[in-house]
C-alpha cells in the first residue's frame, strides 16, 4: 500500500479493478476508494450509526467483499453487488448491537433528500421543516420502508438495483416502496401540524 | 490512516484470500442439483398418488359415512403426498437459495415447481412407470402398504357400504361372491346399477356400494370391475 499510486485507478472500469485485485491485492484500494464516500453515507442513513461504527461497519463489509470478489456475479452491476454487502453487514451489525431505537434522529444532509419532495405521494412542504419531517420520521419508519426509500430517493437507485440490492422481486420493490410513502406521510402527518402537508 | 489503507492492511495482516471460483460454481451446481433431485421424487410421488386415485377412484367417497377429508385421506397414500410435499418444499427451498431466484417471488417459485411436478409426475403415470415403481416397493419393502392392498381394505368395509370379491354364482337378483378374506356373501341385486364394463360370470372380480343387511348379506346400490379404473 506504502508505494500504490492511487493515479494508478484512474480509467479503471469496475471489472478490471476486480480482475486486478484478484492478482495485485494493492488494486482492491481502487474499489474501496471509489465507493466509500457514497458507502458510509448509506451506512448512517438506513442504520442510524455515527462515523466510527459506520466505519466499522464499512471495513467489514470491504472484507467480505474480497472474500467473495470471485462470487461476483457480472450479470448484475458491481455497485449493486457492494450495496447488497453493505446493506446486509449493517443490517447484521445493528441487529447484533441493539434494536433500531425510535428515538435517534439520522442525520441527512444528502442534498438528494429533495427528491424526495419530488415524489408523487409527498406533497411539498416548506424547506426546513421538510428537512426536519426527515430527520425526524425516518428513523420512526419500519426497516424496510426506510431502506427502499434511502435507495429510492437518497441514493437514486433504480427498481431493478434496488431489486439486486435487497435480493427482493420488483415488483415487491414497487409494493414496499408505495407503502413506505404511505406510511411516511402517516408518521409525518400524525406527528407535525397536517397544514405541513397542503 | 485512510480506510483503503486500513482494508488492505487487515486483508495482509490476517492473510484473508478470496473464496475460490470454484466454491461459487459449486454451491449454485448443487442447489440447482438438489432441485432437481427433490422435482424428481416429488414428481414420483405424485404420480403414484394419481395412480392410487386411478386404482381407489374417487367416486367410492360419496359412499362413506365419514367426513369428506377423513375419506379423502383415507384413499390417498399419506405416505406419498407427505413425500410430496415434503420435496415440493425442499425444491422451493432449493431454488430459492440460487443466485437469481429472488428476481422471482415466492409464489411464482411455489407454481413453478409445483407445475413442474405434476408434469412430469403425470407423464410418469401414463407411461406406467407409477405402477411399475409402486409394484417394486411392495415386493421389496415388507413393510410398505402396497395401495392394492389398501383398495382391498378399503372395498372390503361391509359396515361402511364396501364389498369386494370374486363372484361364485349368479341366480337372478342373488349373487353370490367370496370376499378377499374367503368369505362367502348372499348379495342382493335386485335394485343395483350393474356398470356395463362388469362381466356376471363366476371369477369375475368385482367392487359393491350398499348395505350390509345381516350376517354375510349384503344389498348392492352399485356394482363395478375391480380393475375398472386401471
Amino acid at each position: 500500500m506504502v508505494n500504490f499510486k492511487i493515479e494508478r485507478c484512474v480509467g479503471l472500469s469496475d471489472r478490471e479493478i476486480i480482475r486486478l485485485s484478484l492478482a495485485d491485492l494493492e488494486y482492491f484500494a481502487c474499489l474501496v476508494l471509489k465507493y466509500e464516500v457514497r458507502l458510509l453515507s448509506y451506512i448512517k442513513k438506513i442504520s442510524q450509526s455515527n462515523h466510527d461504527e459506520a466505519e466499522d461497519i464499512l471495513q467489514e463489509a470491504f472484507i467480505k467483499i474480497w472474500k467473495n470478489l470471485n462470487g461476483y456475479d457480472p450479470r448484475l452491476k458491481l455497485e449493486s453487488w457492494i450495496f447488497r454487502i453493505v446493506h446486509n453487514e449493517t443490517i447484521s451489525y445493528w441487529r447484533k448491537k441493539t434494536s433500531y431505537s425510535k428515538d435517534n434522529i439520522v442525520r441527512l444532509d444528502d442534498e438528494r433528500l429533495h427528491t424526495l419532495m419530488a415524489a408523487e405521494d409527498v406533497d411539498e412542504m416548506a424547506g426546513e421543516s421538510f428537512f426536519r419531517i426527515i430527520e425526524e420520521v425516518l428513523p420512526l419508519l419500519k426497516q424496510e420502508y426506510r431502506e427502499v426509500l434511502v435507495l429510492k430517493y437518497l441514493e437514486d437507485k433504480s427498481y431493478i438495483e434496488i431489486s439486486d440490492i435487497l435480493k427482493i422481486p420488483e415488483g415487491t420493490v414497487a409494493t414496499r416502496i408505495n407503502r413506505a410513502k404511505k406510511s411516511f406521510k402517516e408518521l409525518a402527518g400524525g406527528k407535525f401540524d397536517n397544514t405541513i402537508f397542503k | 490512516m485512510n480506510n483503503a489503507q486500513k482494508i488492505i492492511d487487515k486483508i495482509k495482516g490476517e492473510n484473508i484470500q478470496p473464496r475460490p471460483e470454484w466454491s461459487f460454481a459449486s454451491a449454485e451446481y448443487i442447489k440447482w442439483g438438489a432441485f432437481m433431485l427433490f422435482i424428481s421424487i416429488g414428481s414420483i410421488s405424485f404420480s403414484i398418488i394419481l395412480f392410487a386415485i386411478s386404482v381407489n377412484g374417487f367416486d367410492m367417497l360419496q359412499h362413506f359415512k365419514h367426513s369428506k377429508l377423513e375419506s379423502i385421506l383415507v384413499i390417498l397414500p399419506i405416505l406419498w403426498l407427505a413425500t410430496l410435499i415434503l420435496f415440493l418444499g425442499g425444491s422451493i427451498v432449493s431454488i430459492m437459495h440460487t443466485g437469481r431466484a429472488y428476481k422471482y417471488s415466492f409464489g411464482k417459485w411455489v407454481g413453478l415447481s409445483t407445475g413442474i411436478s405434476i408434469a412430469i409426475g403425470t407423464l410418469f403415470f401414463i407411461t406406467g412407470g407409477a405402477k411399475w415403481l409402486e409394484h417394486k416397493f411392495e415386493t421389496n419393502i415388507e413393510s410398505y402398504e402396497s395401495i392394492q392392498e389398501k383398495k382391498t381394505a378399503i372395498w372390503s368395509q361391509p359396515e361402511l357400504g364396501t364389498l369386494s370379491g370374486e363372484i361364485v354364482e349368479v341366480a337372478g337378483d342373488t349373487l353370490y361372491i367370496k370376499d378377499f378374506k374367503s368369505r362367502f356373501w348372499t348379495i342382493d341385486i335386485s335394485s343395483a346399477f350393474i356398470a356395463p364394463k362388469v362381466v356376471m360370470e363366476t371369477t369375475e372380480q368385482i367392487k359393491l356400494n350398499g348395505k350390509k343387511t345381516g350376517d354375510a348379506i349384503f344389498k348392492a346400490d352399485q356394482i363395478k370391475p375391480w380393475e375398472a379404473c386401471q
